[in-house]
């Protein structure tokens, strides 16, 4: 019973009338942008989360609007991405026969990814010298956004910090990736596929599912299996690195 | 149709309210769309395929997650004195560690894929 109780608790409370407004705008901020988007070459630069992003953003400057007062309405949204994340072990699913057939290979492909991805933001930050909360917020910054958010709120990071600083990590792997790739000599579509997935999350499998399906899959892949990995062990090792603090 | 997409949304709600329970019962620092994702699979496992319902579901967030990422983004409007002292190492970090999870993921797969794999 206390499982449905903090599950309660964890719902957006329920927007006031200028929250729903707010609800409503978002969202039809987002269908201009989709909209929009038929009309154009798609791009990691005009990516939904991009536009929608920039465009309520000017808004909420615009109007000066503070962030708690969006969120009124804001955090309605902000929830969905729970079941969104849920919904990732379908592609998952899918694609078990490749999985179980490539099944070490691919472990270990992600598993390296994914400590050298961790510890190289953690000893850049180290090195240079953040705050603490900084600190703790770049470590789960390949997973996507609600799993970082989740991982990042158990070690004591800052939600909207993680949140951009996994969206942008997205961004900028779907726009370096193809030249990585060609400067490396891989050619092989999984590897690509995997190492998008890994490094650019959610954005990196949305553009890999554009290039070629079977790069998608693979992508979906490392997005499951370095969130499911990443989810399971950062926060016990991160606690563990900070002294539970 | 409807209610095959009906009997979607209670699977997901199933698979999140077991999520919050497994996360109370185990008191692992998981967080809870992680065993969410991790009940979710197992059904499928057990049943042996993705039932319609939570497909369709399934993909209508999956198709529709940019608009949820929206206010979790804005976060960063509020963030301004923090990028100001850590702004630089910040963005040093995301350069050097995407660029390394990517080459690393798939330098490592395509060797082990070749050598291994036909």
């Amino acid at each position: 019973m206390t499982a449905i109780s903090q599950f309660l608790s964890d719902l957006p409370p329920w927007p006031t009338h200028l929250g729903w407004a707010w609800v409503l705008i978002t969202l039809a901020a987002y269908i201009l942008v989709m909209w929009f988007r038929r009309f154009v070459i798609k791009s990691a630069w005009n990516a939904p989360l991009v536009l929608t992003s920039l465009l309520m953003a000017f808004g909420l400057i615009l109007f000066d609007i503070p962030y708690e007062g969006y969120m009124d309405g804001g955090a309605v949204w902000g929830w969905f991405l729970m079941p969104a994340t849920v919904a990732m072990a379908i592609p998952l699913y899918d694609h078990i026969d490749i999985l179980r057939q490539r099944l070490s290979s691919i472990l270990i492909g992600i598993v390296s990814g994914s400590l050298v991805a961790v510890a190289s933001a953690l000893l850049v930050a180290g090195f240079i010298g953040v705050a603490p909360e900084t600190f703790v917020s770049l470590a789960p910054k390949s997973v996507t956004t609600p799993i970082a958010i989740g991982i990042g709120s158990e070690i004591g990071g800052l939600s909207g910090l993680i949140a951009a600083i996994v969206v942008i990590t997205g961004i900028f792997g779907i726009i370096v990736g193809p030249m990585v790739f060609r400067l490396m000599g891989i050619t092989d579509v999984k590897a690509q596929g995997l190492a998008y997935g890994l490094a650019a999350h959610a954005i990196g499998t949305a553009e890999a599912l554009r290039v070629n399906p079977l790069m998608g899959s693979f992508a979906a892949l490392a997005l499951g299996v370095n969130g499911l990995l990443t989810g399971l062990f950062l926060p016990a090792i991160m606690l563990w690195f900070t002294g539970g603090s | 149709m409807v209610r095959s997409i009906f009997l979607g949304c209670v699977v997901f709600l199933f698979c999140i309210l077991a999520a919050y329970g497994l996360r109370l019962l185990t008191g692992w620092f998981v967080p809870v769309p992680v065993w969410g994702m991790v009940i979710l699979f197992s059904i499928f496992l057990i049943l042996g395929r993705v039932p319609d319902g939570v497909r369709r579901v399934g993909k209508f967030v999956l198709d529709h997650m940019a608009l949820f990422f929206v206010p979790p983004t804005l976060g960063i409007l509020v963030l301004g004195p923090l990028l100001q002292t850590d702004g630089l190492a910040i963005a040093l970090a995301i350069i050097l560690s995407t660029l390394l999870g990517i080459g690393v993921t798939a330098a490592v797969f395509s060797f082990l894929n070749r050598r291994f794999e036909r």
